[in-house]
């Protein structure tokens, strides 16, 4: 999930992605986009969690958040 | 707790989705769940009505009539002046890359696919009710 049908990226991709696993075996993968041309943006960068089921938009998160391990980055999604 | 919490009253929500069974359904999940569910079907209705009842909640499916999902998500969350509290979660069909790509360009706080389990709705509207209030 990265672009558009003809091939647009409308929130560019910052640095690498991270997947983990939920407690109910749901995948997620969450990317860094950069949110500067975002509607009401609360920032310039924001994290996407993306799964099959849902999609989360996170505006409140620490620079280092491809450091936590799994039960830090559901804790994260949940976040603002 | 979380039986308790569904008792409650709790936030107001407008659904708009033109598709007359899917948004009944989903009224009825979300008014299940104790959210004050209001239909509207099509977009130009539903901008009025964010902005004179400054919606704190609304669930949009993507392709709908006069204004489209992704127009009515892009106008509401750029009007920070009037609506500064309203979360939007897209509620679609379309799970494809290039919808859900549009949809968060388009400002959306969160997006449900249809095809997910009833209880997924209602689990990420209740996250983002609590930063609306």
């Amino acid at each position: 999930m990265s672009a558009t049908a003809d091939g647009r990226e409308l929130l560019p991709a910052i640095g690498a992605q991270k997947r983990f696993t939920d407690a109910d075996g749901i995948e997620w993968i969450v990317s860094e986009r950069d949110a500067r041309n975002v509607p009401g943006a609360l920032g310039a960068q924001c994290l996407i969690f993306h799964s099959s089921e849902a999609v989360r938009r996170v505006w409140v998160y620490p620079a280092s958040w491809r450091e936590l391990l799994t039960p830090g980055l559901i804790a994260l999604s949940w976040g603002r | 707790m979380s039986q308790s919490k569904s008792r409650d009253r709790r936030a107001p929500v407008l659904v708009v989705d033109d598709n007359t069974a899917e948004c009944g359904d989903t009224v009825a999940v979300l008014a299940a769940a104790g959210f004050a569910a209001v239909p509207e079907s099509e977009g130009d209705a539903a901008l009025r009505h964010a902005r004179t009842s400054l919606t704190l909640l609304l669930v949009s499916e993507l392709y709908i009539p006069c204004a489209e999902g992704i127009c009515i998500v892009a106008v509401l969350k750029g009007d920070r002046a009037r609506l500064p509290r309203l979360r939007i979660l897209v509620h679609t069909r379309h799970s494809n890359d290039a919808d859900t790509e549009w949809a968060l360009a388009a400002g959306c706080d969160a997006i449900v696919y249809k095809s997910s389990a009833p209880g997924t709705l209602v689990r990420e509207l209740g996250r983002l009710e609590g930063f609306a209030a």
